[in-house]
């Protein structure tokens, strides 16, 4: 999961309500201050609301430099765009 | 969902926004789940719902409104269940379109004290139909019971895994902030239904807006109509939850001709005639002083209650209140809209003096809601139809329950009735879930015959006038 001072999550398939609440322990703990945390988005099909929450509080948590979303499918792009929360994706 | 702001607009605009986006993925599959869990926990509900909203706003009935809330939940669904609303939505090969659905994004729903959780049950079915997040800002003294209808519909919409604050409601009281709130940036759409004063604040807002007018129905029971037929509707619909549709009929226009007999048909089935004195009396407490708006006070309460306000004896039994008048206009209150079990009563010598006297209603405060007329005499109907400024005509029915569609007639079952731009509104259309919506559509090439041929170079030509050019345009087409 680990890259030099980058931790990615390769994530996929649908993060619906419970696999999100499944996921935000082990996402919570592997997140470290001063490592990049970066969501793998390439084979994620759908986010549910509690998914984006986890996003929202990573970001808040790491900061633009230190959190972002990657190769989202355009029907997620979307999904950030209509949220006003493109400012996470890094192409 | 995130952490408390210091503004609780911007919070909710938040909130709202995230949820819009998440509705951007789901398909009408599931959309059709939330809608039918959200329509079955509101029917269920109707009762308990109805008894609130009669104990917190005091006006109306509670049977009444159990029957409102059966409307705006099992009509509405019935009208919505088999509509597509979400991508394609429909495909005309021939024509060369096909029709996508998009949504919105968050809705500003105001909603009023007189059909409260009626109102909020049926704006709710038709923002999740669209996959639109909506925000509903209760009339503060319908809060309570407004706020509970929205959140049993929330409570069903997450058990169908409907997106976190995809129904919100507000729960403030200060106007500020509701015009904070239409003027957000983020809001796409605010669906205003109340007095002419909200409605045009949200007009005002730079949102774009769907809202309603007031209406001042008149109805006209003209010669050929079936008497005791017309008196019953009538009577139906100006009583339904002590008046307060905004529908109902205001003021009976009748030819001379008929009069007696009309008279006769309302106090056989329980209406009272007032004498003069009375309507004196009622005249000083239907309007407020200052503004010559309806009292609220008097909206929606019983015939008791209204004679007892203005300290007036009525008989025991009556069911309905009707004032006879000369003129309409400001002089004479009785001729204004009030939503209650009051009607005002013109005698006309014929037809023609009937529709100038339904025009004089119709711009008296109530231009591009409703009219009714009870005939059986087409062309009269339709001479009548034509000289009116209505969003809907209604023949031979109660208007109340004819003008909110689908019991009596085939108008789209709603209870945001539009007015045209008459009424200060974009449509005159019965609002339903269709209204939000974008359409996007997808068009392929079907070229105009007319242009392949006669070429737009020939616009170029000097000599060509616009006779010539219109019959060159047309040759053989």
């Amino acid at each position: 999961m680990t890259i030099d001072d980058q931790i990615i999550c390769h994530l996929s398939g649908r993060l619906d309500t419970h696999g999100s609440l499944d996921l935000e322990p082990k996402i919570d703990e592997i997140t470290h201050p001063e490592k990049v945390l970066v969501f793998d988005f390439t084979e994620v099909e759908y986010i549910s609301s509690s998914f984006l929450r986890i996003c929202i509080k990573k970001y808040k948590q790491l900061g633009t430099e230190r959190f972002c979303v990657k190769n989202p499918t355009s029907d997620i792009k979307r999904v950030f765009k209509i949220a006003g929360l493109e400012k996470m994706i890094r192409e | 969902m995130t952490e408390k702001q210091s503004n609780p607009i911007e919070e909710i605009l938040e909130r709202a926004t995230y949820a819009a986006a998440i509705f951007s993925q789901y398909d009408q599959e599931r959309i059709d789940k939330i809608v039918r869990a959200v329509y079955l926990a509101g029917l269920n509900d109707r009762i308990r719902l109805a008894k609130m909203a009669a104990e917190e706003t005091q006006l109306g009935k509670w049977e009444d409104k159990v029957k409102k809330n059966a409307f705006a939940t099992q009509y509405v669904y019935e009208s919505l269940r088999h509509l597509k609303t979400v991508g394609i939505i429909s495909e005309d090969e021939r024509m060369g379109i096909i029709e996508i659905a998009q949504p919105l994004g968050p809705i500003l729903a105001i909603t009023p004290v007189t059909n409260p959780t009626s109102t909020v049950l049926f704006k709710i079915l038709i923002a999740l139909k669209t996959r639109n997040p909506i925000i509903i800002s209760p009339h503060r003294r319908a809060a309570r019971c407004s706020i509970e209808a929205a959140r049993i519909c929330y409570e069903a919409a997450l058990s169908e895994d409907a997106p976190e604050d995809c129904i919100q409601w507000v729960t403030h009281k200060s106007r500020e902030l509701t015009q904070q709130l239409m003027q957000h940036p983020k809001l796409a759409l605010i669906l205003a239904t109340g007095g002419t004063g909200l409605v045009h604040e949200a007009y005002s807002s730079g949102t774009p807006s769907l809202g309603v007018g007031a209406g001042n129905v008149p109805v006209y029971i003209e010669k050929t109509a079936d008497i005791p037929f017309a008196v019953e509707q009538i009577m139906i619909s100006k009583t339904f939850d002590n008046g307060t549709v905004c529908a109902s009929e205001q003021a009976l226009v009748v030819e001379k001709e008929i009069s007696r007999k009309v008279q006769q048909e309302f106090v056989k089935q329980g209406a009272y005639f007032l004498s003069m004195e009375q309507i004196r009396a009622l005249e000083k407490i239907v309007l407020m002083p200052g503004t010559r708006s309806m009292n609220p006070e008097i909206v929606g309460q019983s015939v008791e209650k209204i004679a007892q306000m203005a300290g007036i004896t009525i008989p025991a039994d009556s069911r309905l209140l009707i004032g006879q008048l000369e003129k309409v206009g400001p002089n004479y209150p009785l001729s204004s809209e009030i939503l209650a079990p009051l009607l005002a009563y013109f005698e006309v010598a014929d037809f023609d003096a009937a529709v100038r006297l339904c025009i004089d209603l119709n711009y008296h405060g109530g231009i591009g809601h409703t009219v009714s007329i009870f005939s059986y005499d087409e062309p009269k109907i339709q001479k009548f139809a034509l000289m009116m400024n209505a969003g809907r005509i209604l023949v031979n029915m109660p208007s109340s329950q004819g003008g909110i569609g689908s019991i009596y007639n085939t108008l789209e079952p709603s209870l945001t009735l539009g007015c045209g731009t008459s009424g200060k509104n974009i449509t005159t259309d019965n609002i339903s879930a269709y209204h939000l919506l974008n359409i996007q559509r997808i068009t392929r090439r079907r070229i105009n015959e007319r242009t392949s041929r006669f070429g737009f170079n020939n616009y170029l030509d000097e000599t060509l006038d616009a006779e010539t050019l219109e019959r060159e345009f047309n040759r053989n087409y």
